[in-house]
């Protein structure tokens, strides 16, 4: 495989591929396709593309989901793709025949329930929906926060001074904020100072419309005056612009479910934070080198991944 | 297999931008990748991407829709191993070009 410079549906689903092959914890799996006579299932988690980036957030999913004893598939890869990737690339028209197939798709294992925890899937699935819908589609957080009564004896003390960061141009991208704040709310220990500048743009933070710099570089100010260990963000593309910001500021950045994890008492890694706070990409392909040859990818291709995901 | 061929052009018209073409009921690619006329489905194994609009890299083209890639010059094969995209025999005689579906 080669390299490509510019922004295409090869980089951009090759890249997700690829580096959520290399960044996945041991045993990790999703299904890319499932039969036409698929086992009925009464819950599919669905792997956003970019959130194969940082593929640790759907394993996280996976775990809480596991410890609130549910039965689900999980549900990648790009075959799963909401559209908006096409939209964003300019095919607009591709967008709505991308999210049909892929509703379809889910709805060959009879779910009642699919859960996305990106706000761009949601938005497009909810704009694409099938007619006469068979299952209904929600942010994690809703269903986590369903089962808060099952989660709440399971949770142990974090002790960490945390913002939340939240967005809410939207109801719904409001309430996944709200229900994410209510859900750390949950973890004994943990500190959940009020801040001034936590809020983002958008319905999330994300590379095609960023956070400005200045608001950003604000929200970290504020967060290191006041003490705060974390900003917990309610998205894995918000975790994806801030996370950087640790190295010049002192703060983590956290997705939620990583609080929820740690409070369960779950270990987990966060690849996507070791590589990108090493502060380069050259050293970051040097931690990867050894794993990248053992499983066959060409250097060059996941290097222009690397920088595109993780550097951007 | 047909035994048939179906005049579809000349070689001229033919470059790296994919032509789609209808031979009978079927969606035929048509492009010229690092030298060679290549044929193949119009459409993507996976489901049904318009192969039309693929993305191209010497003899890979890739599906937009899920971007599955497929190497003419393998036969079609997916290079991750999924399933691959039927080719179809091409010739070209006197600066025409044939294909057999």
């Amino acid at each position: 495989m080669t390299a490509v410079k510019r922004r295409t549906y090869t980089s951009a689903f090759e890249g997700a591929r690829t580096l959520g092959r290399l960044l996945a914890p041991p045993g990790f799996k999703w299904e890319t396709e499932l039969p036409k006579q698929s086992e009925e299932v009464p819950l599919i988690l669905h792997i956003s593309c970019n959130a194969h980036y940082t593929i640790f957030v759907p394993y996280l999913a996976e775990q809480i989901l596991h410890a609130l004893g549910m039965k689900f598939l999980i549900m990648g890869g790009p075959e799963s793709c909401c559209g908006s990737i096409h939209k964003n690339l300019g095919d607009v028209d591709l967008e709505g025949e991308v999210a049909t197939k892929t509703l379809l798709h889910f709805k060959r294992a009879k779910p009642k329930t699919v859960l996305s925890f990106c706000p761009d899937c949601d938005e497009v699935f909810e704009k694409h929906k099938l007619p006469g819908r068979s299952f209904h589609h929600s942010n994690v957080s809703e269903l986590f926060l369903d089962y808060v009564e099952q989660l709440r004896p399971k949770l142990q003390p974090v002790r960490k001074r945390v913002i939340m960061h939240y967005h809410d141009i939207n109801e719904q991208r409001k309430k996944d904020s709200d229900r994410a704040l209510a859900l750390i709310k949950e973890i004994p220990g943990l500190e959940i100072i009020p801040a001034q500048y936590a809020h983002g743009p958008g319905i999330h933070c994300q590379t095609v419309h960023p956070m400005p710099p200045d608001d950003q570089a604000k929200m970290f100010a504020e967060a290191r005056e006041l003490k705060a260990d974390a900003l917990v963000v309610p998205y894995h593309s918000c975790y994806r612009q801030h996370v950087k910001m640790q190295i010049e500021y002192g703060v983590e950045t956290h997705h939620y479910f990583s609080l929820i994890a740690m409070s369960l008492g779950i270990s987990f890694e966060e690849p996507f934070k070791t590589l990108r706070l090493l502060g380069d990409v050259g050293r970051a392909m040097s931690l990867l080198r050894p794993k990248i040859e053992d499983m066959g990818y060409q250097e060059e291709a996941v290097r222009s991944y690397v920088e595109r995901a993780i550097f951007c | 297999m047909s035994n048939e061929w179906s005049k579809v052009g000349a070689e001229q018209d033919f470059t790296e931008k994919i032509t789609l073409l209808e031979i009978g009921k079927a969606k035929v690619g048509v492009a010229r990748l690092d030298g060679e006329i290549y044929a193949f489905n119009g459409l993507c194994p996976h489901s049904a991407g318009p192969m039309h609009r693929a993305e191209v890299e010497g003899t890979v083209v890739t599906c937009p829709l899920h971007a599955w890639r497929f190497d003419l010059k393998q036969g079609g094969r997916e290079i991750h191993d999924y399933r691959p995209l039927r080719t179809y025999d091409v010739k070209v005689e006197g600066g025409e070009v044939f294909i057999r579906l």
